[in-house]
């Protein structure tokens, strides 16, 4: 195929900016979907990505354009929104020459608008920005340009002005796809190279490699094999994407499309790793691969016990479509038997909670998310913790590291000594802060990630009345004062409910999930003393007092049914509950505590 | 054999009531529910002709709202069916409203010989709150009526009523024990479905907290105690020899017959006097006209339409033996619960000559050690 009529290009925005929106107006213009076919948001395939407005799971496009008589090919590669998912985002930027920049004309640039836009000039793409939502009444389209011009640095001259909602404006993003976007280069007789930017499980051709060809070309029967591992594949079948999946004899150099090679494992077509030929080897892979680590860390019990294998089979059908979700059995004295699960973020381990509950039918209790921190003991050897029951006794340890994460935050300026608050609350330190206009201040803190996956974005939002927005990224571990609060209650200590937290944050975390427990355990038939520990030392305290009192209900006329089922409902209750020493712990407790805030 | 007919009309329905009652209903329906009722008799006559009838309890509704024609026509009507009529306590139920000097009357002619009145309060308040249509006056005039025509009778009391204090209660508790040598003190219990389950959803009523009203279960059970009114039931006081044995039946699983709509019964005998193989519970429908009609297009009482059916199995009637057992002061034999780990309710247990019963406070957390042991 002629390069020249190529174009591969993303589109990023901050969330909610109208990024999907914009790329079915596009497949719906270009023709390639009918618009009698059309459901809304056609590249978001999974209905929580439909419900949140979210893109979770990576998608591609081919479209057809006619532009002056000639016939492009446009390659629409659909970016994941959300900062859980910035290396997918930066591989999928990296599969392209181009980036439409979606901002809103009524919010203006946020933090991932810049995030975005960092990632893209990382990947050295050619930005074209795109102002979204001219149709409200509040659309600021020159104030907006500014922001921009001023905060990015982009021209903006001649950037389309566009409603994807309503359709407006849309020819004018085709054609300056061509006009400004440069097309892909690369060597079609070169030895192979191939960028998986996403793989994904097909229950029918294993597991594909979605793949940006930079140099060679590949078709069914070539032998290939992974930088990463050395593993070799025989390809079964090459294709695009249409958006459904289509065969095509090969793909070559700038082409964008799908490889499937019979692979059993989505671990073994990693994102970011290079493809190249077994017959023909390139010498070097492409830059930028690494292996996906996970960043939170949360038990996942099955509520109903006895559905353990249930949830085995659902978080392994989930793994063959997501090598970044990782889980190992474990066991807890409360839950009985579930898995130490690792996700890439808060939402990633939303997703994947919800997932399991909704398309594998399952009733999940989760326990509060972690991190993994380094812990050196004093015997010198060195351990990975991501579950709090594994941390050895304190006088064992000689040091604990914690990871640590830039965050940027956008926020107008009125909030500004709110946020300082906030972020010195949750150990931040201070970095940066510049205003990038009158209206708004970019902050740039170094903060625990334990105490981002606590409550900070909830309390952010809160504290800002939502106009803040927050991006952030890894960098690296610190030596914390850490320790381990366990939770007592009647004496027994329940492993479920212990965290590690930072010292001066245990007398408050322990009292506030000390009274949340009070009120999630129901009153049974002796005092419960709920107790939070540092060590063997109590610091906080509250009781659930005993049962007084039943439902009493009469047996009237001789009306025993009405007793009976009474007494059934109670012991189905307790059915769900779980056994910490001799008490009843209803589920719902252990998710309470997810919900302690500190400022309440 | 204990025999319980059901009248189930009223006057007004009141707020917390969830029994099958209906208010507001012409004459022509109490006509033809009486005249379901009295063939459903009938039927009930031929099916246990080889049971002798223990005891009789007519509850309601408003058995008060009844004529003295009307009595005097039921009980006969008991009497022909049944050639050796001769229970050894009839009960009837009666509101103060309606518990007239003739329709008191009546009752004792027909052979009625115990009375339980609804009195529910002492407080003008609490029975406007709950839409009781009788005040606290009324009751203490209709108290006077049927002591004087009556030796044995019950008044009814309900604790955590809205403007229930303790002072009240304690008040309400002497009052009724220095009246009556019998009283059952229920504790409101909110059904879905009723008008003070909607008020106290919307919050347009406050009902006392449930460690409160175990306050007043509490002060009730001391109060009638003093006066010699012991708690044979988690609910019934009476002076000794004065316990309802209509009621003990039940929790002591008796065999028992319910006439009428929504009237439940436990049957252990077929036509011929002989042992089933296995017990049955079954309840006729609530519905008037369900009721009426069903008994009115078939001949014979078990081709009666019946609402809930359950044939009991061994484990059911022992859960059931233990259940009801353990509502009383005899509570239940120890092997009954033989096997079963009784540590977590030791504390509210008392072992004595070969049985087991609840303490107090175990009364009063009963589903709970029920849940733990059954």
């Amino acid at each position: 195929m002629d390069l020249s009529h190529i174009r591969n290009f993303s589109i990023i925005a901050h969330i909610d900016h109208g990024k999907s929106t914009l790329a079915d107006r596009l497949i719906e213009r270009t023709g390639t979907v009918s618009s009698r076919d059309m459901s809304d948001q056609l590249l978001d395939n999974m209905d929580i990505e439909k419900e949140r407005g979210i893109t979770i799971k990576l998608q591609t496009c081919r479209l057809f354009y006619d532009y002056d008589g000639e016939e492009y090919v446009f390659n629409l590669i659909d970016t994941p929104g959300h900062v859980d998912f910035t290396y997918e985002v930066s591989r999928s930027l990296a599969a392209c020459e181009g980036a439409l920049l979606v901002v809103d004309a009524t919010q203006g640039v946020e933090a991932q608008t810049l995030s975005n836009v960092y990632l893209a000039l990382d990947n050295d793409l050619e930005i074209l920005p795109v102002i979204n939502k001219i149709d409200l009444a509040s659309a600021d389209a020159d104030a907006v340009k500014k922001e921009i011009e001023d905060i990015i640095g982009l021209d903006t001259t001649g950037c389309p002005l566009i409603s994807a909602k309503e359709g407006i404006g849309i020819d004018d993003v085709l054609r300056m796809i061509v006009e400004k976007l440069p097309p892909p280069g690369g060597d079609p007789e070169a030895p192979l190279k191939a960028l998986i930017f996403d793989s994904y499980y097909d229950n029918y051709r294993g597991a594909i490699s979605m793949v940006r060809i930079v140099d060679g070309c590949v078709k069914a029967g070539d032998k290939i094999k992974m930088f990463s591992s050395g593993k070799v594949f025989d390809v079964v079948e090459v294709g695009v994407y249409a958006p459904g999946m289509r065969p095509v004899s090969s793909l070559s150099a700038g082409e964008v499309g799908y490889i499937a090679a019979s692979i059993k494992n989505v671990a073994d077509t990693a994102v970011g790793d290079t493809i190249t030929s077994y017959d023909r080897p390139a010498a070097a892979p492409l830059k930028g691969y690494k292996k996906v680590t996970p960043m939170v860390f949360t038990g996942v019990y099955p509520a109903d016990g006895a559905r353990y294998n249930d949830l085995k089979e659902a978080l392994l059908k989930l793994q063959l479509n997501d090598a970044s979700l990782t889980f190992e059995a474990e066991n807890s004295k409360a839950l009985g038997f579930g898995f130490r699960c690792g996700f890439l973020g808060l939402l990633h381990m939303e997703i994947i909670e919800e997932r399991l509950e909704r398309e594998f039918d399952l009733d999940l209790i989760t326990t509060a998310p972690g991190v993994s921190y380094h812990v050196t003991k004093t015997n010198g050897e060195k351990l990975i913790i991501d579950n709090p029951t594994n941390l050895p006794p304190a006088g064992e340890i000689e040091s604990i590291e914690e990871p640590i994460v830039k965050a940027t935050i956008y926020t107008p300026p009125e909030y500004v000594g709110q946020i300082m608050e906030l972020c010195q609350e949750k150990r931040g330190v201070f970095i940066d802060m510049t205003y990038v206009d009158t209206s708004r201040v970019q902050m740039t803190y170094r903060l625990p990630l334990n105490e981002i996956i606590y409550d900070f974005f909830d309390s952010l939002k809160s504290r800002t009345r939502g106009y803040a927005s927050l991006d952030y990224e890894p960098d690296g571990y610190e030596k914390s004062d850490l320790v381990r609060l366990d939770m007592l209650i009647n004496g027994d200590m329940c492993d479920a409910l212990s965290l590690i937290v930072h010292k001066d944050k245990a007398y408050a975390r322990g009292r506030g999930i000390a009274e949340k427990l009070k009120d999630a355990i129901p009153r049974q038939l002796f005092e419960i003393p709920i107790q939070a520990a540092i060590g063997g030392k109590i610091i906080a305290r509250e009781t659930v007092k005993a049962l007084r009192k039943d439902v009493l209900a009469k047996c009237y006329g001789g009306d025993i049914t009405r007793k009976k089922k009474l007494l059934e409902k109670q012991k189905e209750g307790k059915k769900r509950m779980r056994r910490v020493g001799s008490v009843e712990v209803p589920s719902e407790a252990f998710v309470s505590i997810l919900k302690v805030g500190d400022d309440k | 054999m204990l025999l319980y007919i059901h009248f189930p009309f009223c006057r007004s329905k009141c707020a917390y009531c969830d029994f099958t009652s209906y208010a507001n209903c012409g004459e022509a329906l109490v006509f033809s529910y009486l005249t379901a009722l009295n063939r459903e008799i009938a039927f009930a006559s031929e099916r246990f002709a080889h049971s002798r009838i223990d005891t009789v309890y007519l509850g309601g509704g408003t058995p008060s709202l009844l004529s003295p024609k009307q009595i005097e026509g039921l009980f006969a009507k008991l009497r022909k069916s049944f050639p050796d009529y001769a229970p050894v306590e009839v009960t009837a139920e009666v509101n103060p409203e309606s518990a007239t000097s003739d329709v008191l009357a009546a009752f004792r002619d027909a052979g009625v010989d115990r009375i339980s009145m609804g009195v529910q309060s002492f407080s003008d308040d609490n029975l406007r709150a709950v839409g009781r249509i009788h005040t606290a006056a009324e009751a203490r005039a209709a108290i006077k009526r049927i002591d004087q025509l009556f030796d044995n009778f019950s008044l009814d009391l309900i604790l955590g009523l809205p403007y229930d204090t303790p002072e009240l209660i304690r008040e309400e508790a002497r009052e009724a024990a220095g009246s009556a040598p019998h009283v059952s003190a229920y504790e409101l219990t909110l059904e879905e479905g009723t008008a003070l389950f909607a008020a106290a959803e919307e919050g347009r009523v406050w009902l006392p907290s449930d460690d409160e009203v175990a306050d007043y279960l509490d002060i009730v059970t001391d109060t009638l105690e003093e006066q010699g009114l012991m708690r044979y039931e988690v609910s019934n006081f009476a002076l000794p020899g004065r316990e309802c044995k209509h009621n003990s039946g039940y929790w002591t699983r008796e065999e028992y017959v319910g006439l009428g709509a929504g009237a439940h019964s436990l049957i252990k005998t077929d036509a011929k006097g002989e042992k089933l193989p296995n017990e049955i519970r079954f309840a006729s429908p609530r519905d008037l006209n369900a009721y009426i009609g069903g008994v009115n297009c078939v001949s014979a009482f078990d081709d009666v339409p019946r609402a809930e059916m359950s044939v009991l199995s061994a484990d059911e009637i022992r859960a059931e033996r233990i259940m009801l057992g353990l509502r009383t002061r005899d509570g239940i034999p120890e092997e009954l619960l033989s096997g079963r780990d009784l540590s977590r309710v030791e504390k509210f247990t008392v072992r004595e000559g070969g049985r087991i019963r609840l303490t107090r406070d175990g009364l009063s957390v009963m589903n709970s050690v029920l849940t733990e042991i059954i």
